[in-house]
C-alpha cells in the first residue's frame, strides 16, 4: 500500500434542514487498499457516498480524486473519471438483460457495441453470471443482482469502487464468495471503499476501517484497533462485534 | 452492418412474417382499392403512426411521457407553410420543419429534464396550450384564422416538386415511405449506443448516471429525434390539406392525445405497438366523427373527446401493457423490435 | 417611466388575485406532497365548481359565497369518489399509469361538461361583487377582495389543521416518510384519501369565488391547471409555504404584465417565469432538491 491517497475528502458537511447528516468528515483512501466504512444506521455513510459520487452537493468541504477537485461534478462525470459505485438497494435496469445491463456502463467508456459486449461478457464471466447473460434483470435473485451491479460498476474500468452494503442479505457461503471476489477485484488494481454492517466480513477483508457516528468520523485504524476502541463500542452499544 | 443483420433476423420470426405481409399489402393497397375516403383514412393512419412512433421513442424507450407533441407537429406544419410562401419546395420545407422541431425539442430538454415524470408530463401539456395561445394571436403567421396555401399553388398543375395533388394517393405513399424510413432509423438507433442509454434512463435515471450516462444530454437527444419526425408529420399534414390553423395543428385532443391512446392500445414496449394502436384507434375515431358527428351538433365534440377519456381510463387501468404486451405476456407472439429482449425463465 | 401609482395598483390587485391562485395551487401541492401523484384533473374539478356556482346563482338565486361552501363539499365528495374508485386502485403501479388515470379523468370531466352544457361562455355577476372599493386612492375590486379573504381564511385553516391537529400532523408525516408513518400506526391509505379530498375541496371552494369574476367555460380548467403547475414549480415541490408565495408572485406578475402586454399573453408570462425558474433554480423558492 503506497502512501498516496487516490481519493480524499476534506471537511465535508451536508445538512438536510435541521439535521446534519455529514459533519466535518475528512478521510483518505490509499491506492490499492480495501477501506471499510462502518457505523450505526443513520450515521451518514450513504450520504457520504452520495457526496463523493456527485449525487449530492456538499454544503462545505471538497472531494479530491487523484488530486483533482471533483467536488460538485455531475455523477456521470465522476463515474467516467474513475470512481464507480453500487447502491445499497440494488438498482438493475430491470427490463434489460444482464448482458445489456453491463454493456450500458461499458458503452459509456467505449464507442462500439462489439467492444462493449466483449467487456461485458468478460465481467459476467468474472462474476459467475455468464449463464444468466440473456436473462432479464427482473428475473435474477438478489445475490445475482448484487453481482450484476458490481459487474456494471466494473465495466466503467474504475480506479476506485465504492460498495454500499454488498453483503447484506447473503448467506455465509455467498458472503465468502463475495469477499473472495472483492479480493480479486483488488488484484485487478481497483481500490475499494466498502460500507458494511456485517462485522466479520469487514474485519476479514479490510486493512483499515473508519467509523462514522451521527455524521462524524469517530475512529480510524486497523480492525483490531477499531474493535477495542471504547468510542466505537459505545456507538454500537448492543451491536454485534 | 450489425443493424441490418438484426433486421433480417427479426423479419424471419413469426411476427416478422406478418409484418412483411402487411408491408406488401400496404404498398399495393391504392392500386387495388378505389375508395378515396379509405385511402385518405389510411394516409391519416400512417401520419398518426409517424407521430406515435416518435412519441413512443420518448415514452416507451426513454421514460418521458409527453402530452404536448402537438407542439412539434405544429412547428413542422407552420415551417413548411411559411417556406411555401417564400417559394421553397415542400420537400425542403418538411426537412427544415423537422429540423426546427428537433432543435426546439433539444433546447426544451434542458429545463424539462429536471422535471420528474408527472411534472414532465404536465409541463408538456402546458407547453401545448401556450403554443396554441401564442399562434392563435400571432397575426404575422395568420393568427386564429391560420394560413392557406399560396394561391399560385392552388392554380398550378400538380407536381412532385410542389406536392400539390388533389387525390390522397400520392400523400398515402409519402406518409408510408416516411413511416418506413422512420421505422428503420429508430430500429437502428435503438440498437446502438444512444438507444441503450435511452432505455437505461427509462429504467432508472440515477443508476444510469452512476453508469456514466449524461442523462440530460440523452434526454435532449431523444426529444430531438422525436421532435424531428413529429415535425415532418406536420409537414405531411400541411401538403395534404393545404390549410393550417393553430386549433388544428396545436390541438391537444386532435394531435397530442392521439399518440398517447394509440401507444397505449398497441403497447409502448415495442416499435410496432404504436403502429398497431394507430391502426386500431385512428380509423375508429375518424369514422365515428364522420358518421355520428353530424347528428349531435356542437355538443358532439364533447361526447367524442370524453369517450377518448373513457377509452384511456379503461386501458390504463386494465391493460396498461397494450395489445402487443398482452400478446407477449401470453407467449403468443414476440412483437417486432420489442424493448428489452431476453427471457423470463425461472 | 411607468406610472408608479399604476404599478402599486396592479400589485395590490395582484396580491389579492394571487391569494386565490394560491389556494388552487395548494390543493395540487398537497396531493403531490402526500401521494406523489399529480392530479391532472385539478383544474377541471375547479371548473365543475364554477359551473355549480353558476347554476346555483342562475336558477336558485344563491349567493356565490354559498356556492363556495357547497363547492367545497362537492369537492370533498368528488375527491372521495375519484380517489377510492380509481386512483387507489393504481397507486402501486408505475407512474405512467397514475398519470394516465388522472389525465383520463381530466378528459372525461372537461369534455363531459362540454357535452352537457355546451361550449358557450357563462358569467355571473351578483350585484355586490361588481363594486369597486376605493381605499386610500387604491381601487380594489370587491370580487377580488372577498375572494382573497376567503382564500386566506382557507389557507390559514389548512395551516392550523396541518400543524396543530393530530390528523394534520399524520398527513405531514406520511408526506415526508410513508414507511416511518406506517410504522407509527398511521394508515397511509386513509391519508392519501384525505389529502386528495382536501385538495379537491380547496379547489371546490375557489371555484365559487372565481365564478364571480372569471368566465365559466369547459376549458377553463386547463388554464388553472397550468397556473397551478407554474406556481408549484416556482414555490418548490414539497413546500406549501412556497406554493402560497408562488401564488402571490404569479398573481402580481399577471396584473403588472397586463399593463404592458395584451391580456391574452398573460399565460405566456407565467410560462416564461416557469422556464426561468427551471433553468436558474430548479428546486424553486423553497423546494427540496429535485433529484
Amino acid at each position: 500500500m503506497s502512501g498516496e491517497a487516490i481519493l480524499r475528502g476534506e471537511g465535508l458537511v451536508k445538512r438536510f434542514g435541521g439535521l446534519i447528516a455529514v459533519n466535518e468528515v475528512s478521510f483518505n483512501l490509499y491506492r490499492g487498499e480495501i477501506l471499510g466504512l462502518i457505523g450505526p444506521n443513520g450515521a451518514g455513510k450513504t450520504t457520504l457516498f452520495n457526496l463523493i459520487t456527485g449525487f449530492l452537493k456538499p454544503d462545505r468541504g471538497r472531494v479530491y480524486f487523484n488530486d483533482r477537485d471533483i467536488t460538485g461534478w455531475p455523477p456521470h462525470r465522476i463515474a467516467l473519471e474513475g470512481v464507480a459505485r453500487t447502491f445499497q438497494l440494488v438498482r438493475p435496469f430491470l427490463r434489460m438483460t444482464a448482458l445489456e445491463n453491463v454493456m450500458i456502463s461499458a458503452l459509456s467508456k467505449v464507442g462500439g457495441l462489439e467492444e462493449a459486449e466483449e467487456t461485458a461478457l468478460e465481467l459476467l464471466e468474472f462474476l459467475n453470471l455468464s449463464d444468466k447473460r440473456d436473462w432479464r434483470a427482473s428475473s435474477l435473485t438478489i445475490v445475482e443482482r448484487k453481482k450484476l451491479e458490481i459487474a456494471r460498476a466494473l465495466a466503467l474500468k474504475p480506479e476506485v469502487l465504492l460498495l454500499d452494503e454488498p453483503i447484506a442479505g447473503l448467506n455465509p457461503k455467498e458472503v465468502d464468495d463475495m469477499l473472495e471476489t472483492l479480493r480479486e477485484i483488488r488484484e485487478r488494481g481497483v481500490t475499494i471503499l466498502i460500507v458494511e454492517h456485517v462485522m466479520r466480513a469487514i474485519m476479514n477483508i479490510c486493512e483499515r476501517i473508519i467509523v462514522m457516528h451521527y455524521g462524524r468520523l469517530i475512529a480510524e485504524g486497523t480492525p483490531s484497533e477499531i474493535s477495542s476502541d471504547p468510542k466505537v463500542i459505545e456507538a454500537y452499544l448492543g451491536g454485534v462485534m | 452492418m450489425r443493424a441490418l443483420r438484426m433486421i433480417k433476423a427479426e423479419l424471419s420470426t413469426k411476427a416478422g412474417r406478418i409484418f412483411n405481409a402487411a408491408a406488401i399489402v400496404a404498398v399495393i393497397l391504392p392500386l387495388v382499392v378505389r375508395d378515396q375516403f379509405f385511402i385518405n383514412a389510411m394516409m391519416l393512419v400512417y401520419m398518426y403512426s409517424i407521430i406515435a412512433l416518435a412519441w413512443n421513442l420518448m415514452n416507451g424507450y426513454t421514460g418521458l411521457l409527453s402530452f404536448g407533441h402537438a407542439v412539434f407537429f405544429g412547428i413542422g406544419a407552420y415551417t413548411l407553410m411559411l417556406l411555401l410562401y417564400r417559394g421553397v419546395t415542400p420537400w425542403i420545407g418538411m426537412l427544415l420543419g423537422g429540423l426546427l422541431s428537433a432543435g426546439f425539442a433539444f433546447l426544451l430538454g434542458v429545463p424539462f429534464s429536471r422535471l420528474r415524470s408527472h411534472w414532465f408530463a404536465l409541463g408538456t401539456l402546458v407547453l401545448g396550450e401556450i403554443f396554441l395561445i401564442v399562434f392563435a394571436n400571432w397575426r404575422a403567421v395568420g393568427g386564429a384564422l391560420g394560413l392557406d396555401q399560396p394561391r399560385r399553388l392552388l392554380l398550378s398543375p400538380p407536381s412532385i416538386y410542389w406536392l400539390n395533388y388533389a387525390r390522397p394517393t400520392p400523400y398515402y405513399y409519402l406518409a408510408l415511405g416516411i413511416l418506413g424510413l422512420e421505422l428503420l432509423l429508430l430500429y437502428a438507433i435503438l440498437n446502438s449506443r444512444p438507444g441503450y442509454f435511452f432505455q437505461a434512463i427509462r429504467e432508472d435515471e440515477e443508476a444510469a448516471m452512476a453508469s456514466g450516462i449524461n442523462v440530460t444530454l440523452y434526454k435532449c437527444i431523444s426529444m430531438a429525434i422525436s421532435g424531428f419526425f413529429t415535425g415532418v408529420a406536420g409537414g405531411i399534414y400541411t401538403v395534404r390539406f393545404g390549410y393550417i390553423d393553430p386549433y388544428a395543428v396545436f390541438s391537444m385532443m386532435r394531435i397530442s392525445v392521439y399518440p398517447v391512446i394509440a401507444g397505449l392500445i398497441g403497447g409502448v414496449y415495442s416499435l410496432i405497438g404504436p403502429i398497431i394502436g394507430s391502426l386500431i384507434f385512428v380509423p375508429t375515431a375518424e369514422y365515428l366523427r364522420a358518421i355520428v358527428g353530424g347528428t349531435l351538433g356542437s355538443r358532439f365534440q364533447g361526447v367524442h373527446f370524453a369517450s377518448f377519456g373513457i377509452v384511456l381510463l379503461i386501458i390504463s387501468m386494465r391493460i396498461p401493457e397494450g395489445l402487443m404486451g398482452w400478446l407477449e405476456m401470453r407467449g403468443l407472439l414476440k412483437p417486432l423490435m420489442s424493448s428489452g429482449g431476453g427471457s423470463d425463465e425461472r | 417611466m411607468v406610472d408608479l401609482w399604476l404599478l402599486g395598483q396592479a400589485t395590490t390587485s395582484g396580491l389579492l388575485l394571487g391569494c386565490i391562485y394560491a389556494v388552487v395551487a395548494l390543493g395540487l401541492s398537497l396531493i403531490w406532497g402526500v401521494m406523489e401523484i399529480v392530479n391532472f384533473a385539478h383544474g377541471d374539478f375547479l371548473m365543475l365548481s364554477m359551473y355549480l356556482s353558476y347554476f346555483l346563482f342562475t336558477y336558485l338565486g344563491l349567493d356565490p359565497l354559498i356556492g363556495s361552501i357547497l363547492g367545497f363539499l362537492m369537492g370533498l365528495a368528488l375527491g372521495l369518489i375519484v380517489e377510492k374508485g380509481l386512483i387507489e386502485k393504481v397507486l402501486g403501479s408505475p407512474p405512467i399509469v397514475t398519470i394516465l388515470v388522472t389525465f383520463s379523468v381530466l378528459l372525461i370531466i372537461r369534455y363531459g361538461a362540454m357535452a352537457a352544457w355546451g361550449p358557450g361562455v357563462k358569467t355571473l355577476h351578483p350585484w355586490y361583487f361588481m363594486a369597486i372599493l376605493d381605499l386610500w386612492g387604491v381601487r380594489i375590486s370587491m370580487a377580488y377582495l372577498i375572494g382573497a379573504l376567503i382564500s386566506l381564511a382557507a389557507t390559514i385553516a389548512l395551516h392550523i389543521f396541518l400543524k396543530k391537529t393530530y390528523t394534520g400532523i399524520a398527513l405531514r408525516a406520511t408526506s415526508q416518510n410513508r414507511l416511518a408513518a406506517e410504522l407509527l400506526g398511521i394508515d397511509a391509505r386513509k391519508m392519501y384519501t384525505l389529502s386528495f379530498c382536501i385538495g379537491v375541496a380547496l379547489v371546490g371552494l375557489a371555484g365559487g369565488v372565481l365564478s364571480t369574476f372569471y368566465y365559466v367555460i369547459p376549458e377553463v380548467g386547463g388554464r388553472f391547471c397550468m397556473l397551478s403547475f407554474v406556481i408549484v414549480v416556482l414555490g418548490g415541490f414539497g413546500s406549501l409555504l412556497g406554493t402560497f408565495l408562488g401564488g402571490l408572485i404569479i398573481g402580481v406578475a399577471e396584473e403588472i404584465s397586463a399593463i404592458f402586454i395584451p391580456p391574452v399573453m398573460k399565460d405566456v408570462v407565467a410560462f416564461i417565469i416557469f422556464l426561468l425558474i427551471l433553468m436558474l433554480k430548479p428546486s424553486g423558492l423553497f423546494g427540496e432538491v429535485a433529484r
